[in-house]
């Protein structure tokens, strides 16, 4: 049996989650940092080669932020063993970080058997066998504020234009002569002459740091990142080279929450001093290198964006040679090798983005090849891969473009959209005031849409474009979620849809007829391809009785509904059922309003609001006498 | 409820009746599906115009579809719905109707 060890593991992540019952033994690896204490766990990836161990660790290479680091391996199954675990982890991390497998940091090895039931074993150092099983597991609650309150990012953005020459009569040397110069860059990155430009990311327009030097002669390529000691505060001296990264902490937080997108973040130019230090003046001279034989110009052109993780307390200069420096050096190699085989043809654009998933603590780059658009069946291969790895569901787009980090932009905390040009109010019921059902649990839609009402845009559509509006409603939904870039149809728009799918004579078009739930879903499957469900009640007193069917698709498809019935057309965003006492209420946005987009006017006329199905003076909301049909739409299974 | 010899078989039920009726209907599976939706409004005497079939699960159907194809995607349990059209207040509508084309008022010139 294994000894026991006085270490603690912290769960940052939920490794249960990732678990389902009764599939193949799977392996994944445990993510944690050198600026968390150790044995932290913050994340956990799928082992998606499970014997090519080398083809992993190109993968995660880039994939896995510079300031986090694999620590350990999980493995799943009736055949769970933690020392094959441990085993494998310590091979991982000599292929990623070049450490000898006799290595002394410790690994963790975790086995779950069929049971679902966690264990956690240690391995102190890479030159024993010895598993010491680690009994206090700790699962933290705050895990974004545990990552983040002491963390920062830290981006660096180098495009560079690599020029390659090869002579003609030889040209499958082009080949030795790119790895030669993206040699060169990379020894470049790491010479003396080499500065390096900090300065804080402009999120807020408030007051910023200065932005600080550092040059090339200061760094340390050596240090150990885990063992940072607190400097020694005031001086009187502007020491630069003692700066920690704390420098650029903007210092109001507010009530923004710990996240990726609110943490502090450093950018990094890379600058290059070509004038040394000389104190003899001389003529300017050209060199020259004589070429043997007819030589032809290749230029490459890359991108490199890097990413890191860094504790606030890190030294500045650490940040750059332990963190941004070898990430460049990674993105460099990774591009290397996908740019050889076709030198002298058609370069792959290939560009790097940073994503930050839902419950993934740390943000994640990835490379995307987009000679052929986001939709070109290798891309959505690639994109199943990703999500498959970090345990994304397979019906929402989280990694497109769209979804990516943009640091370019400044920090808006309205509700006002961030499209140019466009005044529409997005998310209206955030904020509005509680329903009035007591213990009830409160389901809502998922993501963002905008509100559309009667007479935006200047279009009139009093009296009979509510349907309208509420289909404009929830095919922003989808758009703002990704599923589809086509514009918000107007009213002549889904008229003609209907006139060309058959439902409707071409008669139709321009005129004030009203439409329904069923008209809906005809035109949301033309235009975006999605299937929906309806729910036909006969009467209005029927819908609270729908509560439990209702809150489920709110917790499974987050899809905004469209109400049909008694004449009127509303959008249902979410209700609050009480399973025990039967108390329920519909979070209802109506597309009748006619007024200004002003939000106060909007909630403060219940224009998006809690309504139960009989209010405190005893009138139904949802008419007696009349059915009604719900329309819910369905997410398309597509990343 | 199989589709034999080129035709497909559906079992309509009427979703507006408390007692839950029911009807089987067999239609060649080229015909299209609007054969079918007009077939059981007229057996369960609803208006066809106002009516739509969905399957017993809720998605809906295009009836711009063959009834073959139809009986492929979403099987042969299906329910017959009422359509709702919704518009505003009808008042309004009340308001257009009774606004005559204005030339109407003007006394004939000589």
């Amino acid at each position: 049996m294994a000894a026991h060890s006085n270490r603690r593991v912290t769960l940052l992540c939920r490794p249960t989650k990732h678990l389902s019952s009764g599939s193949d033994p799977k392996a994944y690896w445990l993510v944690g940092s050198p600026f968390l204490p150790p044995l932290t766990v913050a994340s956990l990836l799928l082992r998606l080669s499970s014997d090519d161990l080398h083809k992993e660790s190109v993968e995660l290479r880039t994939l896995i932020p510079k300031g986090f680091e694999v620590i350990g391996a999980l493995a799943y199954g009736a055949d769970a063993d933690a020392q094959a675990a441990v085993y494998a982890a310590r091979r991982l991390r000599k292929l990623l970080y070049g450490e000898e497998e006799g290595d002394n940091r410790p690994v963790i090895g975790a086995v779950a058997a069929g049971s679902g039931e966690l264990k956690f074993f240690v391995s102190e150092s890479g030159k024993s066998n010895s598993l010491e099983e680690v009994d206090s597991v700790v699962e933290e609650e705050h895990s974004e504020k545990y990552v983040w309150e002491n963390g920062c990012l830290v981006r660096c953005e180098l495009p560079i234009k690599l020029p390659v020459y090869y002579p003609l009569k030889n040209t499958s040397d082009v080949e030795k002569a790119f790895v030669r110069a993206i040699e060169a860059v990379v020894a470049k990155l790491r010479d003396s002459q080499a500065v390096y430009m900090l300065e804080a990311l402009n999120k807020t327009s408030m007051d910023l740091p200065a932005p600080i030097v550092i040059r090339g002669g200061h760094l340390d390529f050596r240090a150990d990142l885990s063992n940072i000691w607190p400097l020694a505060e005031g001086g009187d001296n502007f020491d630069v080279n003692s700066l920690p990264c704390s420098y650029f902490s903007v210092i109001s937080k507010g009530s923004s929450g710990f996240s990726v997108e609110n943490a502090d973040t450093i950018q990094v130019s890379v600058l290059f001093n070509s004038l040394g230090p000389s104190s003899a003046s001389a003529v300017p001279v050209a060199e020259y290198i004589p070429a043997q034989d007819e030589a032809r110009l290749l230029v490459v052109d890359i991108k490199l964006d890097v990413l890191c993780y860094a504790s606030k307390k890190l030294p500045l200069r650490h940040a750059v040679s332990r963190l941004i420096i070898p990430g460049l050096a990674d993105q460099l190699n990774a591009l290397q090798n996908s740019m050889l085989p076709n030198l002298l043809g058609q370069h792959p654009q290939i560009k790097p983005y940073h994503f930050s998933p839902p419950h993934v603590l740390h943000p994640i780059t990835v490379f995307y090849e987009l000679s052929f658009g986001e939709t070109e069946m290798k891309q959505v291969e690639v994109r199943r891969s990703l999500h498959t790895r970090l345990g994304l569901p397979f019906d929402r787009p989280l990694l497109r473009i769209a979804n990516a980090l943009d640091f370019s932009k400044l920090k808006n905390g309205g509700l006002g959209s961030q499209q140019k040009g466009s005044t529409l109010l997005r998310d209206v019921h955030i904020g509005i005031p509680n329903s009035g059902v007591s213990g009830g649990s409160v389901s809502l839609v998922q993501g963002s849409y905008e509100y559309f009402h009667y007479l935006q845009d200047g279009f009139n559509d009093s009296g009979w474009g509510c349907a309208y509006r509420s289909l404009q409603t929830i095919i922003s939904w989808f758009r703002l979620q990704n599923y589809s870039s086509i514009e918000v149809p107007s009213h002549r728009e889904i008229q003609q849809s209907l006139v060309e799918i058959g439902d409707k004579d071409p008669s139709f078009v321009g005129t004030r007829d009203w439409i329904g739930a069923i008209e809906l879903s005809f035109v949301l499957d033309k235009l975006l391809g999605v299937t929906c469900k309806v729910i036909n009640v006969r009467s209005g007193a029927e819908l609270p009785e729908k509560c439990r069917e209702l809150a489920l698709h709110f917790e499974t498809q987050g899809t905004p509904i469209m109400i049909g019935g008694g004449v009127l057309a509303y959008t249902l965003l979410g209700v609050d059922y009480n399973e025990a006492s039967g108390d329920c209420a519909f979070l209802i946005l109506d597309p009748h309003y006619t007024g200004t987009d002003d939000l106060k006017k909007i909630v403060n006329g219940g224009w998006c609001g809690w309504k139960k199905a009989v209010d405190s003076k005893g009138k139904n909301f949802f008419l007696h006498d009349k059915f009604y049909n719900l329309l819910l739409p369905q997410r398309p299974n597509m990343v | 409820m199989a589709g034999g010899g080129g035709k497909a078989s559906f079992k309509v039920t009427l979703a507006s009746d408390p007692k839950l009726p029911f009807k089987v209907f067999s239609v060649p599976e080229a015909a299209p599906f609007t054969a079918v939706l007009k077939f059981a409004a007229e057996e369960f005497k609803v208006p066809p115009q106002t009516s739509v079939i969905i399957t017993n699960d809720g998605v809906g159907i295009n009836p711009q579809q063959s009834a073959g194809n139809v009986f492929l995607k979403h099987g042969s349990e299906l329910c017959l719905i009422p359509r709702d059209r919704v518009g505003a207040s009808c008042m309004l509508r009340g308001v257009w109707a009774d606004i005559k084309p204005f030339y109407l008022y003007i006394p004939a010139l000589l």
